[in-house]
């Protein structure tokens, strides 16, 4: 799993910020699956893989055959390790919203 | 007062002191940036939020900007904390008084002005006055922002402008020299307090009050 330096995590936060919940999720499946589910409401699959990318350096044709289960692991684990799920919090401060 | 850190940083600690009045300025002109990049949602602020750590740390660019991207918020947050001035000046809420920016201002301006400032009064070559603790340079600057207003104060006492005709009382009252926000005695981050006001202040007869906003009350 890639961890994102700033620069990447700066670029990874301006396409994940209009899908980040309003509240704080401690549960980062239910945190994960927010994230997922407002993608697929607003159908922004290339968005999804955008982010994905981000996350791992298999190709588009790999990421294709892995299926959809193993690549929403990945994305989750992601978001995990990269700890997207305090991202907010951080560029807030900041005035980055 | 705490005036060194230890950061470990890939395994190594780093014990860090204060930075001198160079370094201090020229960071604050990078943390306004950063923030200014931040709000303007430019991604460039990472690059100079690596810059800022860097400089602090004295430790190449290229070590910061691989590093976790919380790690380097985390940094830059308890470096800029850790910096700040101990001292509470009233000078410092001089940073409250909305001031333009002049035409003639130019990038490192502040640091070349801090430079006059000590160079003039007290005749300190630019090397000492970049060595300077930023507490010593902030009380310093206060005492000579404060005795050139009492100079300028006691000049404006002998001008005729001073004493402006009063139609009134038919005299020349004195009129004096406004003071800067900082030598008022006023807390800008205090909050206005409320003041009740006496019924018998109240306005009299009877107030109607409207239905709605388009309702017209006559």
């Amino acid at each position: 799993m890639k961890i994102l330096s700033i620069e990447q995590a700066t670029q990874f936060y301006n396409i994940v910020l209009p899908y980040l919940p309003d509240e704080d999720i401690d549960d980062p499946t239910t945190f994960a699956s927010i994230i997922v589910n407002k993608i697929i409401e607003d159908e922004k699959y290339d968005d999804y893989l955008e982010m994905i990318r981000f996350f791992t350096d298999l190709s588009d044709d790999e990421l294709g055959e892995l299926g959809g289960e193993k690549v929403l692991l990945i994305f989750v684990e992601g978001l995990v390790e990269n700890r997207i799920q305090v991202i907010k919090n951080y560029y807030e401060k900041l005035g980055f919203i | 007062v705490n005036d060194e850190i230890q950061i470990t940083l890939n395994g190594e600690v780093y014990s860090l002191r204060k930075s001198k009045l160079r370094e201090w300025i020229h960071l604050e002109s990078l943390k306004d940036k950063i923030i200014e990049l931040a709000e303007r949602k430019d991604t460039a602020f990472s690059d100079a939020m690596c810059s800022y750590v860097s400089i602090f740390m004295n430790v190449d660019k290229e070590i910061i900007s691989v590093l976790p991207w919380w790690e380097v918020f985390l940094l830059f947050f308890e470096i800029s904390h850790f910096n700040r001035p101990n001292k509470e000046l009233p000078i410092f809420r001089s940073i409250y008084e909305k001031s333009e920016e002049p035409p003639w201002n130019y990038p490192e301006r502040e640091w070349y002005s801090w430079v006059d400032k000590f160079a003039s009064k007290y005749g300190w070559s630019i090397e000492q006055i970049a060595e300077l603790e930023i507490e010593d340079a902030f009380a310093l600057a206060q005492e000579i922002a404060t005795n050139e207003q009492l100079e300028r104060e006691w000049e404006w006492a002998r001008t005729e402008i001073a004493y402006p005709y009063d139609q009134g009382t038919k005299k020349h009252i004195f009129k004096p020299l406004q003071r800067p926000f900082w030598m008022l005695g006023i807390d800008p981050k205090k909050p206005v307090q409320t003041v009740k006001i006496p019924k018998h202040m109240m306005p009299v007869g009877n107030v109607i009050r409207s239905k709605s906003n388009e309702d017209i009350v006559n």
